[in-house]
């Protein structure tokens, strides 16, 4: 049996197509469009589903839809009613893109896949929390999911057993945790569902004092956990702008785009994650009241707070939880898809994801054709384990790998398959990777990547490290001890944003991190996402080249080819200069 | 592989046309949209505010914030009829 799920036509649109109850392929339309953060209809991604299985659309059982338009549609229409006449502007922007396609979603599917069968649509926050708890490993969980705004929904708490998934209590638009955090994201010049990741980044340098009080005014907690924001403060209900004139007056001017970072901004970032994970503890305490629960999944955009997320076991009274790797709107076409088939349906549960590799893939014949096309030049390796030996010993010598292998990555983070690795035991390796490849924020830390038998001698994790270490999504303080001798991964705070690894997700990947372990006596490696600035991470062999050309990065690892930068002089361009994009046909 | 690929006639006087119509194109949405926005929604929202009704929840004091969830039903071809609706 097959079952489609999609998410699409806000943010992060993706598809996920399941075969008798397990995911054969997952991944977000960005990667295909090359569009950051495509919010269109996911036409390619869905294709590429049905293409690698080799299944048409006529193969498809169900499909389902990660949210109910026309739900969503009135919250929109009534959002423009009730602040009449402001909310001109984004009436006029908004509505066309609803009219065209936003409303039309089985007309879509016949359009771009030919697909006329059945199509369900379970709401946004029910797709969140099937997202989490279905392909979770606990038979039951207290299920909480938080985000800027689904059809009403912005927060509900619920409980997974079994094959059923309940949403038992919710908080509506406008108050949002999530647009609290997203109106700030703007206050300080970022941009809105995509850089809240920065938000966190900066609060490490700020001290929360100073401007605690002036934003925990801007939202009301209850005992039980819940909480309203006070919307004096807030202008999106009627306007694309997020921060009202009331916010900047209590803080001060908002920071503009590519203003200077300072001192007030850090302090800012610092409050509100302060807070953010005091709402959220308080809120997973209510929950945990509620269900009685040890075991906790979370989904929302607000899940992918790795700092507040490394605390969540101390602070509250859960002892396990797990998290998907795609928790913001892309993972809802996959919880879609899940709904479906074990809930709807009443399939037993049989699928784990503790395998984050879960897109696309090219065959080494694919690799070479496409090597030999362009003549580069290239060292290739008929057994891993000496590509996997000097991949370790460069890494030792301080270059950077653009490291491309099997499948793609679910999910925003780059896990080892589409990956640029780097020593961390320099603190000018940062510096290094800012300057030749990354470009960006000086204040934004690099990540590490650990074997997880590892994990407890570097860092200060829970015990046992809990499995949403391995998608990246938990930060935990770096062991005093240790801090000096990985300088490059080590954030401001002494925190680091780490990724545990085991063997058998990636063997690979984790040969390289130990073999560098045997030579340096530090099984750790930066893993930073495999991009040009601006872009998604790449996604085929030919992406992960140009990115390589482009930047400063010293080596890629294609597959089983080891290609050096210097040796193909002749296809080098300059990525800070857009204007001078190859074309790989 | 530095050179972009030449765009064929037919893609040319599509992409021609799309540019020289769009602005006549946007212009006709705007003035529809902002006759929607006058003459429809503008007498709703008056009447609406005219008898105090809020379509959003604004800040109010209560006990609690949260909402109780009506339960999805139990039964499953009312769960397939509930989730075939697109509200």
């Amino acid at each position: 049996m097959y079952i489609l799920g999609v998410s699409g036509h806000y943010h992060d649109s993706a598809a996920t197509l399941v075969k008798d109850g397990k995911v054969v392929m997952a991944i977000e339309e960005e990667r295909l469009s090359r569009k950051k953060h495509d919010p269109g209809f996911p036409s390619l991604a869905i294709k590429h589903c049905l293409e690698s299985e080799g299944i048409t659309a006529k193969d498809l059982d169900y499909v389902a839809f990660y949210e109910k338009p026309l739900l969503k549609f009135e919250r929109i229409l009534y959002q423009h009613i009730d602040t009449w006449p402001v909310s001109w502007h984004s009436f006029c922007t908004g509505l066309p893109g609803w009219l065209k396609e936003k409303l039309h979603v089985k007309r879509l599917l016949r359009k771009e896949i030919g697909y006329t069968g059945k199509v369900f649509f379970p709401e946004h926050h029910l797709s969140h929390a099937s997202s989490a708890f279905l392909v979770s490993p606990f038979k039951e969980a207290a299920i909480m999911t938080m985000d800027g705004v689904g059809e009403w929904t912005t927060t509900t708490l619920g409980l997974g057993k079994g094959n059923e998934v309940q949403l038992l209590k919710e908080i509506r638009f406008p108050h949002s945790l999530g647009l609290l955090y997203s109106a700030m994201t703007a206050y300080l010049g970022f941009k809105v569902n995509d850089h809240e990741y920065k938000v966190m980044g900066l609060s490490a340098y700020g001290d929360p004092e100073p401007y605690y009080d002036a934003v925990r005014k801007m939202i009301r907690v209850k005992e039980d956990g819940s909480y309203e924001l006070d919307l004096s403060y807030f202008a999106f209900t009627y306007s694309d702008r997020m921060p009202s004139p009331k916010m900047i007056k209590e803080l001060g001017p908002a920071r503009r785009k590519g203003d200077k970072m300072g001192k007030r901004y850090e302090d800012i970032a610092a409050a509100l994650q302060k807070v953010l994970e005091e709402v959220l503890f308080e809120s997973l305490n209510g929950l945990h009241k509620v269900t009685r629960q040890e075991n906790l999944v979370m989904s929302g955009g607000v899940a992918l707070n790795s700092l507040a997320n490394g605390k969540i076991l101390k602070k509250t009274g859960f002892e396990e939880m797990y998290m998907q790797p795609a928790c913001s709107d892309a993972g809802n076409s996959m919880g879609a898809a899940f709904y479906v088939y074990n809930t709807l349906l009443e399939n037993k549960r049989s699928y784990v994801l503790r395998d984050p590799f879960l897109g696309p893939e090219y065959s080494r014949d694919y690799i070479k054709s496409f090597l030999d096309r362009e003549k580069v030049k290239y060292t290739e390796y008929q057994d891993s384990k000496k590509l996997v030996k000097d991949t370790a010993k460069l890494l030792t010598e301080e270059k950077i790998i653009g490291w491309f292998q099997d499948r793609m990555e679910w999910g925003p983070r780059a896990l080892g398959n589409r990956s640029i690795l780097a020593s961390p035991l320099t603190d000018k390796m940062k510096d290094i990777l800012n300057a030749k490849v990354k470009h960006r924020e000086l204040f934004r830390p690099f990540a590490p990547v650990v074997p997880v038998e590892d994990a407890r001698d570097w860092f200060e994790t829970d015990d046992p490290v809990p499995l949403p270490a391995d998608f990246m999504l938990m930060v935990y303080p770096i062991r005093k001890e240790k801090r000096k001798l990985v300088p490059a991964v080590t954030h401001v705070d002494g925190t680091g944003r780490l990724q545990t690894i085991r063997r058998e997700q990636n063997q690979k990947y984790y040969d390289v991190i130990k073999e560098f372990g045997r030579l340096t006596g530090v099984p750790i490696l930066v893993n930073t996402s495999f991009n040009i600035r601006g872009e998604p991470i790449v996604c085929k062999p030919e992406e992960a080249y140009r990115c390589v050309m482009g930047t400063g990065i010293d080596y890629l690892a294609l597959g089983d080819f080891l290609i050096a930068r210097s040796d193909n002089p002749q296809h080098m361009w300059d990525s800070e200069n857009l204007s001078d994009v190859l074309d790989f046909k | 592989m530095n050179e972009k690929p030449k765009k064929s006639l037919l893609a040319w006087l599509k992409d021609s046309y799309m540019e020289l119509f769009k602005p006549v194109g946007d212009a006709v949405n705007f003035v529809l949209l902002l006759l929607v926005y006058v003459f429809v929604v503008g007498p709703v929202a008056l009447l609406a505010k005219l008898s105090g009704k809020k379509f959003m929840r604004e800040n109010h004091p209560g006990m609690t914030y949260w909402v109780d969830r009506e339960p999805l039903p139990d039964n499953k071809d009312s769960l397939r009829k509930y989730l075939r609706r697109q509200f």
